[in-house]
């Protein structure tokens, strides 16, 4: 019994040695990656900026175009048809309408805006305070401002309306907010594609570095191989390295966005005041910044690997 | 310990290296390797280190056939062997301590164990009050003794030197070589290659001659 007890403890402690010795090794990758970077910072910083250059850019398109999505959304989308009347319609001509159409079943309210009152406005819009000399023909048209019941079918009712006596042209309000979400997605796509291929970026900028790398500390690698480096071991270090290098690129590139973002707000929100829109500050929320992070810090593991790897070969001879 | 059953190594493109060496070295033994230059001492050394795989033939290491070995198995093998190379092979950016630490790191040792067996390597080369510089502020005998101490730091069961006493100077040499008796009164196994012929006759140890890629004579040491 004494024997197995002892030969229980000594399986046990090795064991716990065992873990220990891999702890030890994993933590002199780590630290050497660090040290191998700090090491060359001219190199280290060159890489990490062209990395966060190239990175800035579909960031901050992304951000641009998100945020306008946010604008766009927060502008009041309720339904509704304007209904020009031809320029020789007088009031009784616009006002009859008005009531006819009031009583369309498909119709909740008619609002009719006068060519005086569409005036005004269009100068509310221009930022002219004046009033406009009495004498200077107003070009504008009656026009009628129907809001549709929730139900109705839109594009039916337009049909029908621009067939209506003297009516010369019907808008549909929500057209031109549909196309501008439609762009709004080619931007936000746009922007993803981007993403991408920096990412791509990132997996060949990274390979490229550490090839020049594991070319320049040939020496140093034949010789831990020659004392029993195991290919892991010697590996490893790179791995770290690519890590390093990506996600310190995806942190500058964040600041750099941030950077841009307080150069731009002052004028961005005086521009934004004049239409009334509301700025709204977007900036990488905490979880895109971490993801961010992660995908470039993996990429560059990867990237790293693929260089190691080709590398590597015939370091350790095969039959 | 190491034996070498009709070794026959082929580089591509040049001519035999090894054409048939067959030896055996027993645990514990120490044996000469000489023969004029380019007549194969430094192939049959990375045979063993498995630094090169040979042509044909079988290698066995400790009772394993290593000619047969994947490579991922070469890392472990390397470490039951310390090499001591001609040119040393140091690296130049890190200090002596790092220099003759680098086995220990890559098994994995504590701090605090690994700066005991450095300072004894060094010590038994003569060069613990060295182990803050860097391999370049040394004289060659100095670089070259510095390659030993990584080379023992380890303890490994097997020593293999490809002349390393090539670029000392007589008195030098004879000290290292003496150096190498000692370790493996130690019961290191040891494998010298070198062609100080005068030197290594003067222990009382096999002299193996390699000519024309073959052994003269029965090798057993």
């Amino acid at each position: 019994m004494p024997l197995a007890d002892s030969i229980r403890r000594l399986s046990k402690e090795s064991r716990g040695d065992a873990v220990r010795s891999w702890a030890r090794r994993h933590a002199y990758s780590f630290f050497s990656s660090i040290g191998a970077l700090i090491r060359r910072p001219l190199s280290s910083a060159l890489t990490i900026s062209v990395l966060a250059l190239t990175l800035t850019l579909p960031i901050g398109l992304y951000l641009t175009v998100d945020h306008l999505r946010l604008v766009v959304g927060s502008v009041e989308r309720q339904q509704s048809l304007s209904v020009f009347l031809r320029t020789d319609a007088s009031e009784t001509d616009a006002l009859g309408l008005a009531s006819v159409l009031g009583g369309d079943e498909a119709v909740l309210a008619v609002d009719p805006i006068s060519p005086d009152d569409g005036l005004r406005q269009v100068l509310g819009y221009l930022g002219v305070t004046n009033q406009p000399s009495e004498n200077v023909a107003n070009p504008l048209p009656w026009v009628l401002e129907v809001t549709p019941r929730a139900d109705a079918d839109l594009d039916k009712l337009a049909r029908r309306l621009s067939e209506a006596d003297m009516v010369s042209q019907v808008l549909v309000d929500l057209a031109w907010l549909e196309r501008l979400d439609q762009l709004i997605e080619l931007g936000l796509r746009l922007a993803s594609v981007i993403g991408v291929l920096m990412l791509c970026a990132v997996l060949a900028v990274v390979a490229n570095a550490t090839r020049v790398e594991v070319e320049r500390r040939r020496h140093q690698i034949d010789v831990m191989a020659l004392v029993g480096a195991t290919p892991g071991f010697i590996r490893r270090p790179f791995l770290y390295s690519g890590f390093w290098v990506g996600a310190i690129a995806a942190m500058v590139a964040l600041l750099l966005t941030q950077v841009a973002y307080w150069l731009l707000e002052g004028p961005l929100s005086t521009l934004a005041q004049s239409y009334q829109i509301p700025v709204v500050p977007t900036l990488p929320s905490p979880l895109m910044s971490l993801f961010l992070i992660c995908a470039m810090g993996g990429m560059g593991v990867l990237g790293s690997a693929v260089a190691v790897r080709q590398q590597l070969r015939g370091i350790w001879p095969t039959h | 310990m190491i034996h070498f059953d009709h070794v026959a190594k082929q580089y591509p493109g040049t001519g035999m290296a090894l054409s048939d060496v067959s030896f055996t070295l027993n645990a514990g033994s120490m044996a000469f390797l000489t023969g004029p230059s380019g007549a194969g001492k430094s192939t049959l050394l990375k045979l063993i280190a498995l630094m090169e795989r040979p042509t044909r033939g079988q290698v066995i290491f400790d009772g394993k056939n290593v000619t047969k070995i994947s490579p991922r198995q070469i890392p472990a093998l390397r470490r039951q062997v310390g090499v001591i190379f001609q040119d040393h092979r140091l690296l130049e950016d890190q200090r002596v301590f790092d220099n003759v630490a680098l086995p220990l790191v890559i098994a994995g040792m504590s701090y605090r164990d690994i700066k005991k067996r450095v300072r004894a390597a060094l010590d038994k080369v003569g060069l613990l009050d060295k182990e803050r510089m860097y391999p370049t502020m040394l004289s060659g005998g100095e670089q070259q003794r510095i390659g030993i101490a990584r080379a023992i730091v380890n303890k490994p069961a097997v020593l293999l030197a490809d002349e390393p006493t090539g670029n000392l100077d007589p008195e030098l040499s004879a000290h290292l070589m003496r150096f190498f008796v000692q370790l493996n009164e130690l019961g290191v196994t040891i494998l010298v290659a070198s062609h100080d012929l005068s030197l290594i006759q003067s222990f009382d140890k096999p002299v193996w001659v390699l000519t024309d890629g073959c052994l003269q004579g029965h090798a057993v040491g």
